[in-house]
């Protein structure tokens, strides 16, 4: 079996998985394993009681991975999440007590109900995958991945996510109400007891190391790969957005655009992988302007009529002769 | 050095050497404005005195009524040295308080600067950098050095218009007025420049110090002579250099703009209209001609002439909207009326030349296109243009049919958009040729597998593929409108 064939075949086990916990959530499921292959952090961002916690569960209960939980309250404080160290009263020394970013998936429940300051203690770790703490760097175990949440719409009691912070997450998801009929199928699934408690993992954490690898090895021809920048450059001149998607914006897509061939069974990436890609890597990136921001333009309509608007750039005419 | 010592005094002179041009200007125009020889001093004394203390000892608690005694110590002498007469002590009054007035503008200025890092958040001075300073400043003029550039421009602007006034009313200076105002006018430019480039100087030492840089000392005296250099090099060339070399003088604007506001634009191209019957809005007030009566070059006068008022009255309301949307820092729901109205007008202006610069900018980017492109997308913009395919153009193979295919779609009427991608494009072909047929999805992922792949296609799958792509072109070719369905 080749890599691409591999990677198809995990993202159908793992999406069966999901999807028996959550029922209608297909694509977000899906963005979550783009980013998961991509060695990404995924901002979850949506109003309460969508799924979204239970969605992070249930890809950190799929790949059999350690998980931990940090509900982010305006008193958290940095070292209730990289850990401390505490005087040890029988050996008389300082014993480091790792926190819960230690973990292999950690979700990070409510973020932007954390001070900047624990916010920024999660920097170092999203954008290295290393935690200092008291001078010594421990190294975090891979895969490494968080998973935020955060309501859109409750804004009291909040710190918006600076810049620096948003634009280290690889994607941002939002989940959307299910349809009348996937909610009464949940009801009756829930019935009972929630099936989360008896998901099994389809794959480990070696096998999910193995296959980032294989993602990053897929075929992107060079005219695809301009696209990707044209994009994103275009993003920096748009009249309604003030700061545009950094290169790091462009790296994501790139990567992202990779692990979605790979998950469609294809070792190459095609326009059309970057195109549906393009909203959910860039749109959190875009600092749009005051006055569009009053007008209630959002990231992702900017970037959506950039798709509409900048040349894929696949044939010309003049290659046609006369 | 401290540059910040020199900066009040340069603003102090500039700022007497302006409102003594401006008050020379204005007593041509009436032997009332006239102001005796005296008062300069008290100009300068009270331009230097502001601009000092509002640099160095003013401070938010300090007392109004400070300000208030400070601005009568200058004021009482002069009420004294004309002679207790009230008449006589407006203007010069008047002058003397515009003049600390635009000194305590720059002064306070010049402590904000210094209160980079509060001002820059609550982050404090221990982060302050480069990279943050450049980024809030791009967008903010109070961050930025822009009010030293808008007053200096302000108040060159204000005695330019004094000037071509004066030349409009033909009163000229000569002699020692001459010489007066040729002085003034050569101080206030220095000491405009180099206040314009102390200033930057004593933000970039600001900085320094926030971000506890390490600079050599010998830098801001290197800049300061520099500085000197350029300020004694301009104002040679603008006193020695031929200055009719031009046409587009101050003479002739102002000749001009006296034209225009008294007798009309002589419009040579237009020999229908008679030298008697061209319209004139001469300031003895005469009416305006019945538009029959002139004719063509008539109506384009007047049109020209209300255009001219309705830029003129723009060009107001934006300053005033500047004025007031500065005063409320951009709360402009507290203004009503005309004041809104203006604030709205300079919104719009700003606005238009942003957007302006944004165009001129992209202009720049695009490069030259070589043909035309294949798939001309109405009204679409282009951010950039793509670059030349890696490969050699396609004579023959799946990519040469795509094309093809694409022409002759094309033709009928289903443009292949340059922001479409092939599959889209396929997509599109199949449903307003190919409704119920797989023959498109054959060819285009057999198009993707070529174009994108590394390892393309073999032998029997692009003959496979171009089979279905020529039936493709065979019926784009063969179909016409009426058979949408079949």
């Amino acid at each position: 079996m080749d890599n691409a064939a591999a990677v198809a075949e995990f993202g159908q086990k793992m999406l069966y998985n999901i999807g028996s916990v959550l029922i209608g959530k297909e694509k977000p499921a899906r963005l979550l394993l783009v980013a998961l292959l991509s060695g990404g952090h995924v901002l979850l961002e949506d109003v309460p009681g969508v799924g979204k916690t239970m969605l992070a569960r249930a890809i950190a209960a799929s790949i059999g991975g350690t998980f931990s939980r940090i509900q982010c309250t305006p008193d958290l404080l940095p070292a209730d999440i990289t850990g401390l160290s505490i005087y040890d009263q029988k050996t008389g020394d300082f014993v480091f007590r790792p926190g819960p970013i230690m973990s292999q998936i950690v979700l990070a429940d409510e973020i932007n109900r954390a001070t900047p300051r624990t916010q920024s203690s999660l920097l170092e770790a999203m954008g290295e995958g290393q935690v200092t703490v008291d001078g010594k760097t421990y190294v975090l175990e891979q895969p490494f991945m968080v998973l935020a949440t955060q309501n859109p719409v409750e804004f009291e009691g909040t710190f918006p996510l600076p810049e620096a912070q948003l634009d280290r997450f690889f994607i941002c998801v939002s989940l959307g109400y299910p349809t009348a009929a996937e909610e009464r199928e949940m009801l009756y699934l829930l019935q009972e007891r929630h099936p989360i408690h008896d998901l099994k993992a389809v794959t480990d954490p070696q096998r999910v190391r193995s296959l980032q690898q294989a993602v990053s090895r897929v075929h992107v021809e060079e005219s695809v790969g301009e696209y990707v920048v044209r994009l994103v450059q275009a993003t920096r001149s748009h009249p309604q957005v003030q700061l545009g998607a950094s290169p790091r914006g462009s790296l994501a897509l790139f990567r992202a655009a990779q692990a979605l061939a790979a998950l469609e069974g294809r070792d190459y990436v095609l326009p059309d992988d970057v195109k549906e890609v393009a909203v959910p890597v860039l749109a959190h990136r875009l600092m749009l302007k005051a006055d569009s921001v009053l007008r209630g333009v959002k990231g992702a309509a900017v970037v959506s009529a950039l798709l509409s608007q900048v040349a894929v750039g696949a044939e010309r005419v003049e290659d046609m002769g006369s | 050095m401290n540059v910040k010592s020199i900066l009040p005094a340069l603003a102090g002179v500039f700022t007497a050497a302006i409102v003594f041009l401006a008050a020379r200007y204005a007593s041509l125009f009436s032997t009332v404005l006239f102001v005796p020889n005296w008062l300069w001093a008290f100009l300068l004394g009270s331009a230097l005195e502001s601009a000092y203390f509002a640099a160095y000892f003013l401070t938010p608690r300090t007392p109004f009524t400070v300000r208030l005694v400070e601005l009568a110590l200058w004021l009482g002498p002069i009420y004294l040295l004309v002679g207790r007469s009230p008449s006589a002590f407006l203007w010069p009054a008047c002058l003397t308080a515009v003049c600390w007035l635009l000194a305590r503008g720059c002064g306070l200025e010049l402590s904000r600067l210094e209160k980079v890092a509060d001002l820059i958040g609550d982050q404090g001075a221990s982060t302050v950098s480069w990279e943050y300073e450049s980024l809030t400043s791009m967008g903010q003029d109070e961050l930025a050095l822009g009010f030293f550039w808008r007053r200096v421009i302000a108040c060159a602007a204000a005695v330019v218009v004094l000037a071509v006034a004066a030349h409009r009313r033909e009163v000229k200076a000569a002699g020692a007025l001459l010489l007066e105002l040729r002085l003034a006018g050569g101080t206030a430019a220095a000491s405009g420049l180099a206040l314009l480039g102390g200033a930057y100087l004593f933000r970039l030492q600001t900085l320094w110090a926030c971000a506890k840089a390490a600079v050599d000392p010998a830098l801001p005296r290197e800049w300061l002579r520099n500085l000197a250099i350029i300020v004694a090099l301009s104002l040679a060339l603008v006193y020695l250099a031929p200055i009719d070399y031009s046409p587009v003088t101050a003479d002739t604007v102002g000749r001009l703009l006296a034209a225009v506001l008294s007798r009309g634009v002589e419009l040579p191209e237009l020999p229908k209209a008679a030298p008697e019957e061209r319209p004139s809005f001469s300031q003895s007030g005469d009416p305006l001609p019945e538009v029959d009566s002139v004719g063509l070059g008539g109506i384009i006068l007047t049109a020209m002439y209300l255009l001219l008022v309705a830029l003129v009255s723009a060009v107001l309301l934006a300053a005033l909207g500047f004025i007031l949307f500065e005063l409320t820092k951009g709360e402009i729901e507290r203004l009503r009326g005309l004041p809104r109205l203006a604030v709205q007008v300079y919104a719009a202006v700003r606005r238009a030349v942003l957007q302006v610069l944004a165009a001129l900018g992209r202009l720049k980017s695009i490069k030259p296109i070589k043909g035309q492109a294949i798939f001309p997308g109405q009204g679409e913009e282009r951010p950039s243009e793509p670059s030349a395919d890696r490969d050699s153009p396609p004579e023959r193979g799946v990519r040469a049919l795509l094309l093809q295919i694409a022409r002759q779609a094309g033709k009928k009427g289903l443009v292949f958009r340059r922001s479409q991608t092939p599959w889209e494009y396929g997509q599109a072909l199949r449903g307003q040729f190919f409704p119920n047929e797989e023959v498109v999805g054959e060819f285009f992922q057999g198009y993707q597998r070529a174009r994108y792949s590394r390892s393309g296609l073999s032998g029997a799958e692009e003959e496979r593929v171009l089979a279905a792509g020529t039936q493709i072109l065979n019926r784009v070719r063969e179909w016409k409108g009426d058979e949408k369905d079949g």
